[in-house]
């Protein structure tokens, strides 16, 4: 049961989370910039009433796809990374009412940094270099926020001003080699929307007061400091899109949803649910790799805990 | 349309009215799901008054939150950027909020006397209704304001006096006559004598001074710091001030204006939003030592392993990375 709809909540969840994260986070931060516009009546106003919503819709979605991952993978005999997100739902959950209110967030990025090592080291070898960049990237921001918040509490356990400017560049690498998840070389299709994109962005970008604007949106909705040159941003963008688009037509949709998700998560603590869907990506590369001869999460995994079949493959 | 394709895309119409129905009633009765996981300063309760006194002893007892500023480049004009952080300190006594910022500032600029200087300045932004969940970034938005406590440098220095001309004027007019200050005939806030107003926005280009002003506040630069405290009462004056509670998380941003890097109205030092979390925990302001707040700080111990745990995770996660690229590149010579 949960195996037959797990992949039309992640088409649903992805679709949802996109249109948040490009309205919400994106197109009304940037209505409101603009002066004499009225955001809160005509067309305008109706995209800001359906980008909330999107919002409201894409977190409850966000947690019952995970929440389906973490059955399907009890099922499928992978209970160690279901029983770490199982915590991780219960702690976010806890979180929300208040309950580990001063350590949630410690506890929640502890947890995204067990899932992570254990999903890379189940991971077929060459799928290894972008997830566990990635994941490092994103503990990296995390971490220097934990640091900020200890401070904050009294507790100045070290300062480490340049692991932001680290993380950004771990997170550029991680989108650089993102192409390292396809099995066979990107078609000429593929390669033009990477390229185009690419072209598109670093173009879009070039006039002074469009590039401060991204990146003060991708510092405060994405944690993207923005500190090296638009053509670093770009290719890393393009080349992440060209690994998307080449993994939904190879029909490998839910690995391409995952990368969509973690892309959406940004780089840092924003939200429990910007951080469950983090996780969420983590878990759907995991649950569509190769199973590896060796590590840690073949303690219980066989070939049919996949959970869907790679055409590509 | 394949049977596979059909089914598919009925499920997938299922899902989406389900999560329609879903976010419909979330949005209805304000139910959020998720939490912010953005930096939190808790708000200590004080059991001695410090007034606003930014020399006030019982600081040193009261962890300071360092907030991290970038340039503002939203809107123009753009810049500023000169601040890189600011340490944030917070208590509440007596049913009144009181915010303490302090922040690496060598020169005092606290004269706009002339047109090319510029006043060293500070601002808090609160949501103006502390329940909104989306926070109102930058100056706020229509269905979203924002109330602004703002501090001048040069509002608290007054404006200079003018130089005794004696009697070599027949027929002078005393220098006192709002007649020689038009802005302050004409109500101009900016003529106004108090260190603080207390503005409210609604986009950019709506900032508008409140009708009740009821923030006060103090700034003193020492050596190479300014530091400034900011107060105001918990309840609200009006609709359009926030109203504050023991028990109460608000949404709160910073920003800083240089005067000697000609940093002035958009060309400024800007934060994210990070949140006041009010609590009952008290601070003894008479402790002589910061360990008092360190035994009250939270979960130290979870905190030390959890750290320890995530650095040791990253350095693997990236040797992992680092090994297999190994392997990669040595794969495609070999292949060669």
């Amino acid at each position: 049961m949960t195996g037959e709809w797990l992949e039309p909540v992640a088409r649903v969840t992805v679709l949802v989370v996109l249109a948040e994260a490009l309205l919400l986070r994106g197109a009304t931060r940037v209505f409101i910039h603009i002066p004499g516009v009225d955001v809160t009546s005509g067309i305008l106003g109706g995209v800001v009433d359906f980008a909330r919503l999107a919002f409201r819709m894409a977190v409850p979605l966000t947690f019952v796809l995970l929440l389906m991952l973490v059955v399907s993978m009890w099922e499928s005999s992978a209970r160690l990374v279901a029983v770490l997100v199982g915590a991780f739902l219960a702690v976010a959950a806890g979180g929300r009412a208040e309950a580990l209110r001063d350590t949630a967030d410690l506890i929640l990025l502890g947890l995204v940094a067990l899932v992570a090592i254990v999903v890379v080291v189940g991971l077929e070898p060459r799928w290894r270099i972008p997830v566990a960049t990635w994941s490092a990237a994103f503990l990296m921001a995390g971490l220097v926020r934990l640091l900020d918040q200890s401070a904050a509490d009294g507790l100045r356990v070290v300062s480490l001003p340049w692991l932001g400017g680290l993380a950004e560049t771990v997170a550029l690498a991680a989108f650089v080699t993102t192409p390292l998840l396809l099995r066979r070389l990107p078609r000429r299709l593929d390669l033009i929307v990477g390229v185009g994109v690419a072209v598109f962005i670093a173009l879009a970008l070039s006039g002074a007061e469009a590039q401060s604007a991204a990146k003060i949106l991708g510092l405060w909705n994405l944690g993207w400091a923005g500190g090296y040159p638009v053509l670093f941003y770009a290719v890393a963008i393009g080349a992440l899109v060209m690994t998307v688009t080449a993994l939904a037509r190879y029909r490998r949709i839910l690995a391409a949803t995952s990368l969509v998700l973690m892309g959406a998560a940004g780089f840092g603590l924003f939200s429990s649910y910007q951080t469950a869907l983090l996780v969420t990506g983590l878990v759907l590369i995991y649950t569509n790799s190769e199973p590896t001869e060796t590590g840690v999460a073949d303690a219980g995994r066989s070939e049919s805990h996949r959970l869907t079949p790679s055409p590509e493959g | 349309m394949t049977g596979a394709n059909a089914t598919m895309s009925r499920r997938m119409l299922v899902v989406a009215v389900l999560a329609l129905a879903v976010g419909l009633l979330t949005q209805v009765f304000a139910l959020d799901l998720a939490y912010p996981q953005t930096l939190s300063v808790t708000v200590w309760s004080s059991a001695e008054d410090p007034g606003v006194d930014p020399d006030w002893s019982g600081w040193e007892a009261v962890p300071s939150a360092p907030v991290p500023l970038t340039a503002q480049q939203i809107a123009t004009p753009l810049g500023g950027g000169s601040t890189p952080s600011l340490a944030v300190q917070t208590v509440h006594t007596d049913g009144d909020l009181v915010v303490r910022v302090s922040w690496s500032d060598t020169t005092e600029d606290n004269s706009t006397a002339r047109t090319e200087l510029f006043a060293d300045a500070v601002a808090v932004q609160f949501p103006a209704d502390p329940r909104s969940s989306v926070p109102a970034i930058c100056m706020g938005q229509a269905d979203a304001a924002v109330n602004i406590w703002h501090w001048r440098a040069d509002s608290q220095a007054g404006a200079p006096a003018l130089p005794e001309l004696g009697d070599g004027y027949v027929d002078r007019y005393a220098d006192t006559s709002e007649t020689y200050y038009p802005a302050t005939a004409s109500g101009n806030p900016f003529a106004s004598d108090a260190a603080v107003q207390s503005l409210i926005a609604g986009s950019f280009g709506t900032l508008t001074p409140m009708d009740e002003q009821t923030v006060v506040g103090e700034g003193r630069h020492t050596g190479d710091e300014w530091a400034v405290v900011l107060r105001r009462a918990f309840a609200a004056p009006s609709t359009e001030h926030p109203q504050f509670e023991v028990g109460q998380d608000i949404d709160v941003a910073f920003a800083v204006w240089d005067g000697s890097s000609d940093e002035r109205n958009g060309v400024k030092s800007v934060s994210q939003f990070v949140r006041f979390s009010i609590s009952e925990a008290t601070i003894d302001g008479q402790s002589d030592s910061v360990a008092a707040a360190r035994s009250l700080a939270p979960n130290t111990t979870v905190g030390y392993i959890v750290v320890g745990l995530i650095s040791g995770v990253v350095l693997a996660l990236l040797l992992v990375a680092l090994i297999w690229f190994g392997f990669v590149i040595k794969a495609f010579v070999d292949n060669d």
